[in-house]
């Protein structure tokens, strides 16, 4: 029984409270949690303790609670009669309008100028099996691309798998590049992991312009020159395969292309006395570096955003994997493990009579990115405004902003005025549905069903069980999807009488039954490791590639090379503005809690005071940001954390909602000084790709 | 011995036990703070603007307790600006009549009226805010809200301020009447509704002497139990409200505790 | 059960605030925070430290918030030396907050000063709310010499004053 003992008892006492499972969805890390309530209403919350998070939450979800009493959410569906002026319709209208535009847009477009994005509900693979199976569109995308889209590829270039996860608990040596694991991209159970290494006497070198947390638990920390990442390692790749220090045998029967990347490495001359003056940091770090990194086993070598947010990224991202390659640290314990995923199945069964075909290639491929592991969005404009590669006449927003969280804001906005039919679904009536024809309130993640892999190392199968009434009128997922899937002629296959039902289907192939798994929380499986040895990987040759043969079929250089970013700084606009995010706020969910906000109220630009004394800026001052596209007024800190040259706002992407009371005003939003600069290979946005000017105002 | 010798011993007496209840409670307490804590606290950054807008803030609009809710903000009003406007007039009276002919002030008529009026309507005020805080807080009892309510310092107040009413209606039923007392609003009314059982002797005299004991009695109950609040909390609370004060207390110690044992800080 | 205190991991801590949001949603204290987190960054670039103190009541073995208080709202429970505030007898005069060493005390929107409770009103064997929901483990409650070896295995040293404080820091 989940729960630690006695605190359920203790809750039943004192608040009369039962506990219902949940999960988290906060962020995209889905902490597994208990929910207790009472007469409907939420009493306490925390992390499931049976679960890898041992009952442990970040507080953007342990102060989620209040999202299900927040009276500013959207509750009923709205139609949009003008701009910025909504009314309320009823759900049948609502089905029934959506109905009649898809009909319409399919016979006169066709079904693949409708495009689906989302985040973080896993519910959406009912829109997912609707859209790609029932409608005929391909176009069926998630936010990658403004989270991950770099390192998303790296790993499917070098290992053929999506989603390594951190083994850090039994690791020796932890080599982290431009990745907050311990602040802002947090995911619990691996900082729980992460925090035992160090206990351990692991080692711990963090690489990032920023003085971040994690850098406060490092043992060294590397002021990277920003976006040279790559540089450095590709020189520590030179040390490691020049010296000898890679695992030979390793490398000999499970990697692919180690000649051709020596000889790259030897042609290029991807030395560290050549990286230095490019990273700012010494050769003899990273001689030093890629020594120990080779000889400590185990190790993990990691990156994320830090490296993701420049047009470069994708070649620094592989690099970094790569480094993990050479020296045999893969899958093992203490190294990244390519995640083994649970047997679940889908939801939804459309027999093969009723699926639709897909006619033209997804919108991706269409757009000259084969191997983008998610749309390119800062592309997308292009396609509805031009045409180009195909007119994109509809587009769904479930569960995401890109009015805030994309750059290039003006002509993200303008896309969205220009669309033919637009559909908002979300808890609150966001920037993004603002501008849509129609926005449908979704139930929170208190208040839905769901059930969907886990994001722990092995198998894992989590799940929630609504705990309190949807507000309002609004509708989980599923619900919104039958909707329209009953008006569309596909009401047979989008059937139940209880959410139980499709779970049922979902979690048959588990050893256990649908009612372990809801008395649980979760499931997990035996967590295995080498599983390579077993099953070839997901690569063209089944093997590690060092050498990118997918990207070598596509014209695409198959080795590493050194880029530098697309922007830099120069006379004019002396800054790099990079962005980072707040461990406090994250997507939609936490800028409208009183809570969250009485913490941290607004963003603010971090400046080290040796850029800000010659400008006579003092800690506290309003500042004005300025870039070739645009500019903003923002709150500054000064601190020595901070590598001179550059400035970071902290909470980039997203901050200064104008929508809801809580933020209203409060904050700035700076995606509109960021141009797009895209990576050419992955269409990951780049938004570290950005020179600024500074003045006190 | 005549009633306002007695008031003269009385009064020194209590208002001695005032202030060493006052010394007991408060300035040892504040001796133990600045003992403990005023190395921290950079007294040179006090903003006197902020300071004075605290004050405004918590005193005189008492603002924190309108957002808990009007009633109680309410109550509270009337209770401590009447009293502290009754306060005033009665020092005022008190000092006034002992040092300039009283004559014109016992008599009743035309003399001194603002004196009387203002008396008489801050003891209505504070009658009107003590007798709906008790009734409030006898259907409290026993809730929530019952931690805000004082109902023995209520109660307390309350029988100075009938005790009062009381002598002064007496007093003026004993006297011819008067057209220009009505100036004494309440204690005017009171003594026309009971002028019929005049003249009041022994009456007035024990509740002019309960009064005087009373009032004194109360005055160094402020010293000595929650009714302290009054010289407590705006002292503590203008302070609270100065960021840069608080602030650096509590960041003086804490970059104590955060320094390393050894190694660098 | 002698005096309850806390074990505190600077090390570990990453500043991440559950902890305070843990306790005010189990005491029901909104945005009066019992256990704020506190962050200071020292050095000069690039040698620059972050260090993080979470920061609940100490709960002094002699707590001079007791003797500051004019209405002697404050009481130390003889159990286990908890310090509590009586909601009913407090009136908000903040001397307990000048006189903490540590700033503990808040004043909350209605009026009263309010402080950690050492989650009174769950039994003793269950971790504290703040310590359950610690993602680094930085937190330890429990009676001073039950956790003392705790401490002693973790580099604890016991916090010094005169108020005696019961916590054990790793510096």
């Amino acid at each position: 029984m989940i729960g630690t003992a006695g605190l359920a008892e203790t809750l039943e006492r004192l608040k009369g409270a039962q506990m219902t499972p949940g999960i988290c969805y906060v962020c995209p890390f889905n902490c597994p949690t208990e929910v207790y309530t009472r007469a409907g209403k939420i009493v306490y919350i925390k992390g499931n303790q049976t679960s890898p998070n041992q009952g442990s939450r970040c507080i953007k979800g342990q102060a989620s609670h209040y999202l299900p009493t927040d009276p500013e959410r959207l509750q009923y569906p709205m139609r949009r009669v003008a701009p910025g002026k909504f009314e309320r319709i009823s759900w049948n209208a609502a089905f029934d309008l959506i109905a009649e535009k898809l009909t319409k847009i399919k016979q006169q477009w066709g079904p693949e100028s409708v495009v689906y994005l989302w985040h973080i509900d896993p519910n959406s693979v009912f829109a997912q099996v609707f859209l790609t199976q029932c409608y005929g569109t391909p176009n069926y995308y998630g936010h990658t691309s403004a989270c991950e889209q770099d390192r998303r590829l790296a790993v499917l270039s070098v290992f053929g798998h999506p989603f390594p996860v951190r083994d850090y608990e039994r690791s020796r040596y932890i080599m982290l590049w431009g990745i907050n694991q311990l602040g802002a991209n947090q995911n619990i159970f691996e900082s729980i992991g992460l925090n035992a290494a160090l206990s351990q006497g692991a080692k711990l070198v963090y690489v990032d312009p920023a003085f971040t947390t994690t850098a406060s638990k490092a043992h060294e920390w590397i002021p990277i020159q920003p976006g040279t990442d790559g540089a450095m390692a590709l020189a520590m790749t030179w040390v490691i395969v020049e010296e000898r220090l890679y695992d030979e045998p390793f490398v000999r029967q499970w990697c692919h292309g180690f000649d051709e990347l020596r000889a790259h490495l030897r042609e290029r001359a991807y030395t560290p006395e050549w990286a230095e003056p490019i990273c700012q940091v010494p050769a003899a770090t990273i001689h030093r570096l890629a020594r120990e990194f080779a000889t400590t086993k185990p190790a993990i070598a990691e990156t994320f955003k830090g490296l993701g947010n420049y047009a470069n990224g994708l070649d620094a991202s592989r690099t970094v994997y790569i480094l993990n390659a050479l020296t045999g640290n893969v899958d093992g314990p203490g190294n990244l493990v390519l995640k083994e995923w649970a047997p679940l199945k889908s939801p939804i069964e459309i027999p093969a009579a009723k699926q639709a075909r897909i006619e033209r290639p997804p919108l991706h491929v269409a757009m000259g990115y084969p191997l983008a592991p998610d749309l390119p969005t800062q592309l997308l404009p292009e396609a509805v405004l031009e045409g180009r590669p195909y007119p994109v006449k509809a587009i769904f927003f479930q569960c995401t902003n890109p009015a805030m969280s994309e750059p290039n804001t003006a002509r993200y906005l303008e896309m969205l005025r220009a669309l033919e039919f637009s559909v908002a679904i979300d808890v609150y009536m966001s920037e993004t549905a603002n501008e849509c024809h129609l926005a449908l309130p979704e139930a929170s993640f208190y208040e839905r069903a769901e059930v969907r892999q886990g994001l722990w190392m092995g198998p894992q199968a989590i799940l929630s069980v609504p705990a309190v009434p949807p507000m309002g009128e609004a509708k989980p997922l599923y619900e919104i999807v039958r909707g329209i899937a009953e008006r569309m002629g596909y009401g047979e296959e989008f059937r139940w009488s209880s959410w139980e039902d499709w779970a049922r289907r979902i979690v048959g192939a588990l050893p256990v039954g649908l009612d372990d798994v809801k008395r649980e929380g979760h499931w997990v499986g035996p967590l295995r490791y080498h599983k390579y040895r077993e099953t070839p990987l997901g690569t063209p040759t089944g093997k590690i590639e060092l050498y990118a043969t997918g990207f070598a079929q596509h014209g695409y250089n198959p080795l590493p090379e050194w880029r530098e970013p697309k922007v830099q700084p120069d006379a004019a606009y002396p800054f790099r503005l990079i962005n980072t995010k707040l461990d406090v706020h994250c997507n939609l969910t936490t800028q409208n809690n009183p809570i969250l906000m009485n913490l941290v109220g607004e963003n603010w630009v971090e400046m080290n005071p040796r850029d800000a004394a010659p400008l006579g800026i003092r800690d506290g001052d309003r500042v004005e940001l300025e870039s070739p596209l645009g500019k903003a007024t923002i709150q500054v800190r000064l601190r020595e954390g901070m590598r001179p040259g550059v400035v970071s706002v902290r909470h980039g992407h997203g901050f200064g909602h104008w929508m809801g009371k809580v933020p209203k005003g409060r904050g700035t939003h700076i995606n509109p000084l960021i141009d797009t600069n895209v990576n050419p290979i992955s269409g990951g946005i780049g938004y570290n790709e950005c020179q600024v000017r500074i003045r006190k105002v | 011995m005549t009633r306002m010798t007695l008031f003269w011993i009385l009064i020194p007496l209590f208002i001695g036990a005032l202030f060493v209840g006052l010394y007991r409670n408060l300035f040892v307490k504040l001796g133990v703070i600045l003992g403990a804590s005023g190395r921290f606290i950079p007294f040179q950054s006090l903003d006197a603007a902020a300071l004075g807008r605290a004050y405004a803030d918590e005193v005189v609009v008492q603002r924190r307790i309108r957002l808990r809710g009007r009633l109680p903000w309410a109550r509270h009003m009337l209770i401590s600006w009447g009293f502290s406007v009754l306060f005033v007039f009665d020092v005022l009276t008190a000092l006034l009549t002992k040092y300039l002919p009283s004559e014109p002030f016992m008599a009743g008529n035309g003399g001194w009226l603002f004196l009387k009026f203002g008396l008489n309507l801050s003891g209505m005020v504070l009658l009107v805010g003590l007798v709906v805080a008790l009734g409030r807080g006898a259907k409290a009892a026993g809730t929530e809200e019952a931690r805000f309510n004082d109902m023995p310092g209520a109660a307390f107040l309350l029988a100075v301020v009938v005790t009062w009413f009381i002598a002064v209606a007496m007093h003026f039923a004993n006297l011819r009447p008067d057209p220009s007392r009505g100036w004494a609003l309440l204690g005017h009314w009171l003594g026309e509704a009971i002028r019929g059982g005049a003249p009041y002797g022994a009456a007035y005299s024990f509740f002019w002497i309960s009064h005087a004991l009373l009032a004194s009695a109360f005055l160094a109950y402020l010293g000595w139990s929650r009714m302290i609040h009054i010289f407590a909390a705006p002292l503590g609370r203008i302070f609270y409200h100065q960021p840069a004060i608080r602030d650096a207390k509590v960041r003086g110690v804490m970059e104590g505790l955060l320094r390393p044992r050894g190694g660098r800080s | 059960m002698g005096q309850t205190g806390w074990i505190f991991d600077i090390n570990r801590c990453i500043g991440c605030h559950a902890c305070t949001i843990a306790c005010a949603t189990w005491n029901g204290t909104d945005s009066v925070f019992w256990r704020p987190v506190a962050r200071i960054e020292q050095g000069t670039y690039p040698d620059v430290v972050i260090r993080n103190l979470s920061m609940p009541c100490r709960h002094c073995a002699d707590a001079p918030c007791m003797q500051a208080c004019p209405v002697k709202a404050r009481s130390e429970r003889a159990s286990d030396g908890v310090v509590l505030v009586d909601q009913g007898t407090c009136v908000g005069g903040t001397l307990c907050f000048w006189a903490c060493p540590f700033g503990v005390p808040k004043i909350g929107p209605e009026g009263k000063m309010s402080k950690c409770t050492y989650c009174d009103n769950r039994p003793d064997g269950l971790p504290r709310a703040c310590e359950e929901v610690c993602p680094t483990k930085a937190i330890v409650s429990g009676d001073l010499e039950a956790i003392e070896p705790i401490a002693r295995q973790r580099g604890a040293e016991r916090v010094g004053g005169p108020a005696r404080p019961a916590l054990f820091l790793v510096r």
